[in-house]
């Protein structure tokens, strides 16, 4: 870790200024570590007693203060674990200090995820994930390593393809930020996975709540930002090896980072990363699920410069993958779905294998991006963030063609390409002692292209945005207000007969925030936010025409819909003690316009038998929620942890429940951490149970068959850290549903057909490569 | 130095510049692969006449609800049934038939039948020795009834075992049927 600084290092890097003649600006910054192993404490609490300020120390440990006048303050550094230690502090001139803190159990650290405070967004709930937390979770797709995160659940389609789902929502209805560019592939579709390899990020956050004034618009439940390391800062090659293998699935995953900067002081650095996956089909506990292999390499490059105030990154990733379709999955008409559910085991029997056959997916990202920072020393710092990407999906159906000369081609049987330009404009304040303001534009341009058959029309779109965001600290209260304004122009290409149409659509409305934050000065956190933003409908709710092979249904966009708007008020309260730990987040998300599937009677008459007929339509959603977890030490080495979910999902104007929202679920966890063994150290080992209920709450007119039982997940593992020579390799060897139970997951689209994936034991290296040579 | 950044920041632009070609345009698209027809010829084997029944929906699922959809009406007697899998959406119209002949031991035709007075008995054979289903031979009894029968096409590649429940369903047409 020692050559991965974090995020706001790096800004407090690029606000390296001569110190000003005003008094009352000095900087106070430091890092705060362990007494026996020099660990750094991330997220630790620090608090000035007389200037009745908080800061949250970053991952690394590293913490900053701003605005300081010349003067002594008393600093009280908090720590879960830690005794609570106070310090005093002569401050004259602008101060770096390194804080021991007698951690009474080791490498507590990992565990402890939770929302932080001045990250990414002032008054909104975020979870992090990063350091030995992700790690744990490496080689996991995005979304499966996302389930992690409490309120946090998954869309899958089997194992291959999972959509995060924060609150209820998801698609369309979620952003996410990939290196700070808005990921633009064909989200709107249940089985379009997110495509993005986690390998790249260092950290993956969640914003639970309508982050639009930040991020832009379509943020009705939340924001993911899968954020890479920052630069290195030190001279050589250093970088790290990852290397994962499943059981289940005969599996494994492998990432190799390499970054290199020929001196301390050079402006230029560079990183080159590129991961490969391979899995096999995926066993239930009773049988293999055919054609269920997959194959994805990744990879990104990153050139960085950065002298004096001037910061550039040319930062490139790719994203392939090729996912096989479950076959017990494809089914050509409402029998074949019929007999799918009549029967106790898949129809399509197939055993082992790593080939992957039809039906399948083979999917291309490209993203390019600049991002360029400069700090001027009184106007503040101006970011510049261009992007554009490309986003080739292709679908093969099981079917070739049964004419040769068109199947001899090899074409997909569907194929979508979307190009994607956008580029953001912001500038922040220096953060002042009470206001920190920032301001920023936004545009996107859009072309969609669709060949071989027409699901969704060709179109091209317009956006911009524009906000302001404001931070007032008084005391120990934050307040936090913002507002934007968005505008979005699209115009739709296709035929109706043989003649071409080309209709346009106009969007444009507001989105805001307002929220406080009370911190108690040594434990606990209140927030309040309220929040709105809005969403245009996409152009799969405004143009689906025709048969929806994968549900068995005939789908209708409608021309006429409006954009949804939403109305969330979330409160949360976070309180970090010795030995107690908690966190309780409360929201309620109103949706006006909300767009659903309505199925429509009576079925449609087609060649392959009747249809069922789902029409886009508008209602009022209600969802409301809560997640709270909360964690004990029972003994400096023993901690018990309680995650529960649970959320209500209401179609208010017709008083139904809303179909597929994700049931409720609670887990129990125990965790406890022997003492170091020679050259082993870090060492932990872990227990836990999951129960996730049935979800009863499901409106039975709108699916085929209800909802599955509820179930229970065992998991155990252990994990530590090998000091070889000068290296620390970190391992872990975990098991998931170790009890190998059968049960199928609502929120499993291939739940009709076949059972959720038996026992899985999972076995993780991470080799960090420090290089000392000069190359 | 200063210049790399202005390359740096122009570097997207210049690759969008480039992908930026106006394809919005599609062109129709001609879905070769769609099955819209479903053409049943009965030759009664007394008289060598023939009577057909057709089941047509040009602009394939959803759409346009289907132009023509017939009773089966036959007579006491012995049929010879050729059945014709057609893409009509398209011109000239794709017969698919051959197509399916062709890929016999991936394909197998299904005839269930309900309260009609009509059995129907495979006269081909794929080269596993299994039924294919394009050439039937029919029997329709004397007694006046009517019901229905349901005209399955399966596809199934690689599986093909003769059972009705295996694969994907490529057509499911469900003609009433009259006999007397």
């Amino acid at each position: 870790m020692k050559h991965v600084l974090f995020v706001c290092v790096m800004m407090s890097a690029l606000t390296q200024l001569k110190a000003q003649s005003d008094n009352c600006n000095l900087r106070f910054s430091g890092r705060a570590v362990d007494m026996d192993h020099k660990e750094p404490l991330s997220y630790a609490t620090l608090y000035i007693n007389e200037t009745q300020t908080a800061v949250v120390a970053d991952e690394n440990g590293k913490f900053m203060f701003e605005g300081l006048c010349p003067d002594t303050f008393t600093l009280v550094i908090s720590h879960i674990g830690c005794t609570t230690s106070t310090f005093t502090i002569a401050l004259t001139e602008d101060t770096f200090k390194e804080f021991r803190l007698d951690h009474t159990s080791e490498n507590l650290e990992s565990i402890v995820v939770h929302g932080e405070q001045d990250k990414n967004t002032g008054t909104l709930t975020e979870t992090t994930l990063s350091g030995k937390k992700l790690d744990r979770l490496s080689g996991k797709s995005l979304g499966e390593a996302l389930k992690d995160v409490n309120g946090v659940s998954s869309l899958q389609t089997g194992n291959g393809i999972s959509k995060p789902v924060i609150h209820g929502l998801h698609s369309n209805r979620i952003l996410i930020m990939n290196n700070g560019v808005r990921q633009e592939g064909q989200q709107w579709g249940n089985e379009h996975g997110p495509e993005i390899d986690p390998f790249i990020a260092n950290s993956l956050t969640v914003i639970k709540g309508a982050a639009s004034v930040q991020y832009g618009s379509d943020a009705l439940g939340g924001v993911i930002l899968v954020q890479p390391a920052p630069m290195p800062t030190q001279k050589g090659v250093s970088g790290d090896l990852h290397a994962v293998g499943f059981s289940n699935t005969r599996g494994g995953a492998a990432s190799l980072m390499l970054q290199y900067k020929a001196s301390d002081s050079a402006a230029l650095s560079y990183r080159l990363q590129g991961s490969i996956k391979r899995e096999g089909n995926v066993k239930t506990p009773n049988y293999f699920l055919a054609n269920s292999a997959l194959a994805e390499q990744s990879g990104a490059a990153t050139i960085d410069y950065h002298r004096n105030n001037l910061h550039s990154q040319v930062y490139y990733s790719y994203f392939h993958n090729k996912v096989g379709i479950f076959s017990g999955s494809h089914i050509g008409n409402l029998t074949d779905l019929q007999t799918a559910f009549a029967s106790d085991t898949p129809l399509v029997h197939q055993d082992f294998t790593y080939i992957i056959g039809r039906p399948y997916q083979d999917i291309v990202h490209h993203l390019i991006k600049n991002e360029t920072n400069f700090h001027h020393e009184r106007l503040g710092t101006f970011t510049l963030i261009t992007a554009w990407q490309n986003d080739l999906r292709s679908e093969y159906d099981a079917h070739t063609s049964l004419i040769d000369s068109i199947a001899a081609l090899g074409l997909p049987s569907l194929y979508f390409e979307i190009g994607t330009i956008t580029a953001d404009l912001k500038w922040e304040q220096h953060p002042g002692k009470r206001h920190n303001a920032v301001i920023g534009i936004s545009g996107m341009n859009q072309q969609n292209i669709t060949r071989y058959s027409i699901f969704i029309p060709n179109f091209k779109n317009y956006s911009g945005g524009i906000y302001a965001i404001e931070n007032y600290k008084f005391g120990r209260v934050l307040l936090e207000g913002g507002i934007r304004y968005d505008y979005k122009w699209m115009q739709i290409f296709r035929y109706e007969g043989n003649t071409l149409e080309t209709p346009t659509h106009q969007y444009g409305n507001l989105s805001g925030i307002a929220g406080m934050q009370f911190f108690d000065g040594r434990h606990t956190q209140y927030n309040l936010n309220f929040s709105s933003a809005w969403r245009s409908p996409s152009v799969s709710e405004l143009y689906s025409d025709g048969l929806h092979h994968g549900s068995a249904s005939l789908e209708y966009g409608n021309d006429s819909l409006v954009s949804e708007r939403a109305y969330q008020i979330i409160a949360g309260i976070e309180h970090q003690s010795d030995k107690w730990y908690f966190d309780v987040g409360v929201y309620n998300n109103f949706i006006y316009n909300f767009i659903y599937l309505e199925p429509t009677l009576p079925a449609e008459l087609t060649i392959r038998g009747a249809f069922p007929v789902f029409h886009y339509m508008q209602t009022n959603a209600n969802l409301s929620g809560a997640d709270v977890q909360t964690s004990y030490m029972i003994i400096p080495q023993l901690k018990a942890e309680i995650k529960a979910s649970t959320l209500r999902a209401r179609d208010v104007a017709n008083n139904k429940w809303l179909v597929m929202m994700p049931a409720d679920k609670i887990s129990f966890d125990l965790e406890y951490q022997p003492a170091d063994f020679k050259w082993m150290h870090d060492n932990a080992i872990h227990a836990g149970v999951e129960y996730v209920f049935e979800q009863k709450r499901a409106p039975l007119d709108e699916d085929y068959v209800p909802p599955p039982s509820a179930y229970t997940l065992f998991s155990a593992g252990i994990e530590g850290v090998i000091a070889l020579h000068a290296n620390e390799i970190s391992w872990s060897l975990s098991a998931d549903n170790l009890l190998n139970t059968a049960y199928r997951n609502y929120m499993n689209r291939f739940r009709y057909f076949a059972d959720d994936m038996g026992r899985n034991i999972t076995l993780r290296i991470k080799i960090p490569i420090t290089g000392k040579s000069n190359l | 130095m200063k210049k790399i950044t202005y390359l740096f920041i122009l570097l997207p632009f210049l690759i969008s510049i480039n992908s930026c070609k106006n394809e919005e345009t599609p062109d129709p698209v001609n879905e070769e692969e769609l099955i819209t027809s479903v053409v049943l010829s009965f030759e009664n084997n007394a008289d060598l006449s023939t009577s057909t029944f057709a089941f047509r929906d040009i602009d394939g699922p959803g759409g346009d609800a289907p132009s023509e959809f017939d009773t089966i009406r036959l007579n006491n007697g012995y049929y010879h049934l050729t059945v014709s899998i057609l893409n009509e959406s398209v011109s000239p119209a794709l017969d698919l038939t051959a197509e399916i002949d062709e890929e016999s031991t991936d394909h197998q035709l299904f005839y269930t039948v309900d309260g009609a007075d009509i059995t129907f008995d495979y006269n081909d054979t794929d080269a596993n020795g299994l039924p294919i289903g394009l050439d039937m031979n029919v029997a329709v009894g004397p007694s006046s009834s009517t019901g229905t029968v349901t005209v399955v096409l399966k596809h199934q590649p690689g599986i093909k075992d003769g059972s009705i429940s295996t694969g994907e369903s490529d057509v499911e047409v469900t003609f009433v049927t009259e006999t007397n």
